[in-house]
Formats: C-alpha cells, sequence, structure tokens
C-alpha cells in the first residue's frame, strides 16, 4: 500500500504527501488515529525515523497531533476541504504543464478534459 | 547446550569408536581368561595394549581438525562471543581429558583384570600411577599441542610453507619437552620419587626362566639397577600442558578470523 | 562517536583490501555500506567486528579495540556456517550459552517472521539457512549489529521479508551496518550510505538529504561508483 521510490525526493515527504492524499480521499478522517511509527515504517519498509519525520512535518503543518502515550493522531479541525483543494490543483498544476508542453493552451486543455469526462461516464 | 556438551556433540562418532574398541577388545579378553590360559591371555593383553594405546594420539587430532573445519563458519561465532578464551579452550581440553582419561582408565582396568586372574600381584597404586603418568606426561601435553597447532592453522591459515613451520614448530616442541625431562631427571632430584613397586610374577614364569619355583619380585630384580622411580616427566607434563594452554588461550583471544 | 576507523590498511598478500580507510559512524544509525564487487565492505565489517586487525591504522568502538567490546558486536559473517546438525532447540542453547544478550523469545518470534521451518540445519535450504542465521543474529540485544550481504542470494519476497525483520527489531539505541547489493530494495531502510571503491571510502551522506537534492540512493552509487 506505501509505494516507497526514493528516486522521487525525500522518504518523509512522499508519506507525509500520501497521508494528506488519504484524508482528500476520505480514506483517513478528522479524529483517527495513525499507525504507530514502528508499524508503518514496517509495513513500508523504510526506517522509522524517517516515519518519525514525516509525522513530525505533519504536526508541523497542523494536520496531526501527538497524544502523549496513545500515538499520532489527525486533528480533529483539521481542513479537509483545503487539502483536497491543494490535491486537486497540484493534479491540475500536472495537466497543465503537459497540454504546455505540447504547445496548447488552457481553453483546449478544458475541451479535451470535458471530452474526457464525458466519455468516463 | 554448553560448551562442553558442545564438544561432546560434535565428536560423538570418535568417542563412539573408542568405546567400541575398548568393548571388543576386553570381550576378547575375557574370552582368553574364563576359555583359555590367563597368563597366555596377559601376554597378549599386554601386547595388543601396545598397539591400541597409542591410537589415543587421534583425540588431539581430532581436536585440532575440528578447530580446522570451524574456520569456514563457525569460529567467526565462537570469536565473537564474549566469553573468554578460557571457556572455549578449557571446554576442548576438558572434553579431551575426559574421553583420554576414561580410555586409558578402562583399558588400565581390563589389563588389571586379565592380570590378577593370571596369578600377577602388584602394589595396589601401581596402575593408578601408571594412568596419572600417561595422563600428565603425555596425554595432556600432547591434547594442548593439538589445540595450539589446531588454532594457528585455523585461525591463521598459513599457506604451504607456513603449515611446514607450524609443523615443524610443533616438532619442536616436542624435542623441547624430551629436553625438559631429562634435565629434570638429571637435575632435578629434589622432586618427588616413587618407591620401585613390587610386581610379582606367577611360579610359571619363574619356572619358565629357569630361576626359583616361587614368584618373582621384580622389584628385588630392579633394585640393583635404580633405587626409585622419578615422577620429573610428571612435573615437566604438567608444566608443557600449562605453558600450552595459556599460549591457546592467548590465541583464541587475539586470533584473526578471515 | 560510536565507530572510528582511521587511515586503516589491510593487506592478504598481495592485494589491499582496505587502503587507508577513514570512517566514523554516529550511535543510533542505520548504514548501508555500498560498493562493487572488491571493494573492501565484507573486510571492513570483519575490521569493525574485530576479527581482523588492521596492518595500518586504528579502529575504535567507544574509543577501544573491538575485540576487547565483542560483547556488544554482533556480527553476520556473508557465507556464514554452522554445525550441520544444530537445529532450532540446540542453537538457542549455544547460543544462548555464547552469548549473554541472546533472548530466545525474539529468536523464536523472527523465525516465525523470517518463515524458517523447524529443522536441522543439515535440511534447510541455503536461504533459509540465512535467515536461520540472522534470526540468531537479530535477537541479540547487541550495540553494533555488522551484516554483511544479508539480502545476499534470495529470492525477491525473502529479501523483503528481512528488510521487515530488519525494521522490526530496529531499536533506537542500536547501530546498524549492513553491506548489500540490492541498493534500490534496501535504500529505505537507510539513515546513512557509505560508498566504498577500491579499499576507500569515497562519500558518506545522509540518505535522505541525498534525496532531497534529487538523487536517491542508488542514483547516487552509480554516479559515485561507476
Amino acid at each position: 500500500m506505501w509505494h516507497i521510490e526514493p528516486e522521487k525526493g525525500p522518504i518523509y515527504a512522499q508519506i507525509a504527501a500520501e497521508v494528506k492524499r488519504m484524508l482528500a480521499r476520505g480514506e483517513l478522517r478528522p479524529g483517527e488515529k495513525l499507525p504507530s511509527a514502528r508499524a508503518l515504517a514496517e509495513e513500508a519498509r523504510v526506517n522509522p525515523n524517517t516515519v518519525v519525520h514525516a509525522y513530525a512535518e505533519l504536526e508541523r503543518e497542523g494536520i496531526t497531533e501527538t497524544r502523549r502515550g496513545l500515538g499520532t493522531f489527525v486533528r480533529e479541525d483539521v481542513d479537509v476541504e483545503a487539502i483536497r483543494r491543494r490535491e486537486l490543483e497540484a493534479a491540475a498544476r500536472g495537466y497543465l504543464r503537459a497540454v504546455q508542453a505540447l504547445g496548447l493552451g488552457p481553453d483546449a486543455a478544458a475541451k479535451v478534459l470535458s471530452e474526457v469526462s464525458v466519455d468516463a461516464g | 547446550m554448553n560448551l562442553f556438551t558442545l564438544e561432546l556433540r560434535k565428536h560423538r562418532l570418535l568417542i563412539g569408536g573408542l568405546v567400541l574398541l575398548v568393548l571388543v577388545w576386553a570381550a576378547w579378553l575375557t574370552r582368553g581368561v574364563v576359555n583359555g590360559d590367563p597368563l597366555i591371555t596377559l601376554g597378549l593383553a599386554l601386547g595388543t595394549l601396545l598397539a591400541i594405546a597409542p591410537l589415543g594420539v587421534l583425540v588431539p587430532i581430532v581436536l585440532a581438525r575440528a578447530l580446522f573445519g570451524e574456520a569456514g563458519g563457525p569460529l567467526a561465532f565462537l570469536f565473537t562471543s564474549p566469553r573468554s578464551g578460557l571457556t572455549h579452550v578449557g571446554a576442548r581440553m576438558g572434553l579431551g581429558l575426559l574421553v583420554l582419561g576414561v580410555y586409558y582408565a578402562a583399558l588400565t582396568g581390563v589389563v588389571h583384570w586379565v592380570a590378577a586372574a593370571a596369578g600377577v600381584r602388584y602394589d595396589a597404586w601401581l596402575p593408578p600411577a601408571l594412568w596419572a603418568y600417561g595422563l600428565l606426561a603425555w596425554v595432556a601435553p600432547l591434547l594442548a599441542l593439538g589445540l595450539v597447532y589446531g588454532l594457528v592453522v585455523s585461525a591463521y591459515r598459513p599457506g604451504r610453507g607456513g603449515q611446514i613451520v607450524a609443523v615443524a614448530a610443533s616438532a619442536g616442541a616436542v624435542a623441547l619437552w624430551q629436553w625438559m625431562g631429562r634435565f629434570a631427571l638429571d637435575h632435578l632430584s629434589f622432586l618427588p620419587r616413587l618407591p620401585i613397586p613390587h610386581v610379582v610374577l606367577p611360579e610359571e614364569v619363574s619356572r619358565l626362566l629357569g630361576l626359583s619355583n616361587v614368584g618373582l619380585d621384580l622389584k628385588t630384580a630392579l633394585e640393583p639397577l635404580m633405587s626409585s622411580v622419578p615422577t620429573a616427566p610428571l612435573w615437566v607434563g604438567l608444566l608443557v600442558t600449562l605453558a600450552l594452554l595459556a599460549v591457546a588461550v592467548r590465541l583464541w583471544e587475539e586470533a584473526e578470523w578471515a | 562517536m560510536l565507530v572510528e576507523m582511521s587511515e586503516v590498511t589491510r593487506r592478504f598478500g598481495g592485494t589491499v583490501a582496505v587502503d587507508g580507510l577513514t570512517l566514523a559512524l554516529p550511535e543510533g544509525e542505520v548504514v548501508g555500506l555500498l560498493g562493487t564487487n572488491g571493494a573492501g565492505k565484507s573486510t571492513t565489517l570483519k575490521l569493525l567486528a574485530g576479527l581482523l586487525y588492521p596492518d595500518a591504522g586504528e579502529v575504535r568502538l567507544d574509543g577501544a579495540p573491538p575485540r576487547r567490546a565483542r560483547g556488544a558486536i554482533a556480527f553476520l559473517p556473508e557465507r556464514g556456517q554452522m554445525y550441520e546438525w544444530l537445529d532450532v532447540k540446540g542453537a538457542a542453547g549455544l547460543f544462548g550459552t555464547l552469548y549473554p544478550d541472546f533472548r530466545p523469545e525474539r529468536f523464536h518470534e523472527l523465525l516465525g517472521q523470517l518463515e524458517v521451518p523447524r529443522r536441522s540445519l543439515a535440511q534447510m535450504s541455503k536461504g533459509q539457512r540465512a535467515r536461520f542465521l540472522l534470526a540468531a543474529t537479530l535477537a541479540r540485544k547487541a550495540r553494533l549489529y555488522l551484516l554483511d550481504e544479508p539480502l545476499g542470494g534470495v529470492d525477491l519476497i525473502t529479501r523483503d521479508r528481512i528488510l521487515a525483520a530488519l525494521v522490526s527489531e530496529w531499536r533506537e539505541d542500536a547501530t546498524y551496518v549492513l553491506s548489500t547489493h540490492e541498493v534500490a530494495e534496501a535504500e529505505g531502510i537507510f539513515d546513512r550510505a557509505v560508498f566504498m571503491k577500491e579499499g576507500r571510502v569515497v562519500l558518506s551522506a545522509s540518505a535522505e538529504e541525498l534525496r532531497e537534492r534529487g538523487q536517491s540512493v542508488a542514483q547516487a552509487f552509480r554516479e559515485v561508483l561507476a
């Protein structure tokens, strides 16, 4: 489940990003407990320090909080909508980059997008 | 499993072989005593004893070879153990002494039984003294030498040339040990000595030799030649053994494993 | 610094295996010792374990020669062999005798995790034997673990299980140095990557820092050692 790609940058950032994606997709809910650093490390075959770093980063961004003796939890007051919006924006920017690389503009991008949506149903 | 039982387990085959040998030999002699002439059987026993007693040298050879065999792998795990070299060397030496101690005790016991059946009488302390003599004067030093040689060859893996040096050094050690024995005999007369034992051969032997019709006491025969039996070889053997064991422990603590 | 090697040289006959090698490792890290064949990784691990002595230079573990501190070092050789007749019960007894820090319950847990059958070593495959010895080594509560190619010669699934076992065994107060050729698979667990070439250290870097600068450890390997 945890696909870490070492060529894509620091692993701690990839883990933190995946947690945010899980929140955006609804796989993770506010107030829910994250796996322990060691459990996640074992599953992803990465160094537990790296997971600790990822969790620290998430805490710094105000997405998670550590409750002494209980573990790391997603904050109740986390703004899931804002996270979803940021995910969508990142995806959109990626799409736009591909379109621009082909020498086309945002209108062509939107047109192809609606055509593909119709096909996808 | 402690280090001693590990050694027992490793050398089951050798131990079993020696046990079997003693049992077969004892059974064969028993037949001779029960069904035949005990005196002739005694002669056979002493003759074959000369053949099977030296087989004890197999034990130091096997112990040395075991060390060499372990160089492939187990030695890495043994060397990195925090247990001191003394426990490792002690376990192997202890096993060697136990096996050969029992082996020679068995041989001595069997000969004693056959001799008693043949009517030979001797001082009670003679068999245990012979056993102790053999153990201290040559078994223990040879065992210790085998361990030192095994450690040198397995830890340092000398090439062909180095192995020749190692064998030469062993031969030198044996020569040194013999020289020490002679030196002790010649110059250390203050060392305790054993009295010459009474060994009384039965009348048949005296008659055979054309002497008297009474039991021949070897003590009276030997007394003009020597007044007592020196124990110097025992002391030398003990000293050599302790020195070699100290070398073995030092080697164990410092040896390399490549 | 837990481990310090300064200007260490070690020769075997005519070949120089380790050539003026200098390396310092802090406590509590998982270190990947990486290099091509013949780079001197095995020799370095044996020097750290105190099984080999340097021809020149010094090896220090907490300031002392490693052989003296050997109780705190757990070394797993590359082609580790043990007595063929040894089985799980015998091994637990033997390792318990040899190493006071051996934990039998952990040994059994690891054997389960690594799917090692309960037979004697002679009846196991090469891979099972390797995992058996790895379990015995990790079951010790040592300060420094030196593992020579723990992922060598086994299939993908087994390598994966070994990595999972390593992570599950990881302790904050222990240091792990492992050499491996499976750089891409293993790099996730490294805190630090040490690259060796021709008996010297050519690069010692934090794995995550390499990635911040846009290179995976595997990519750095190709760049530094090609």
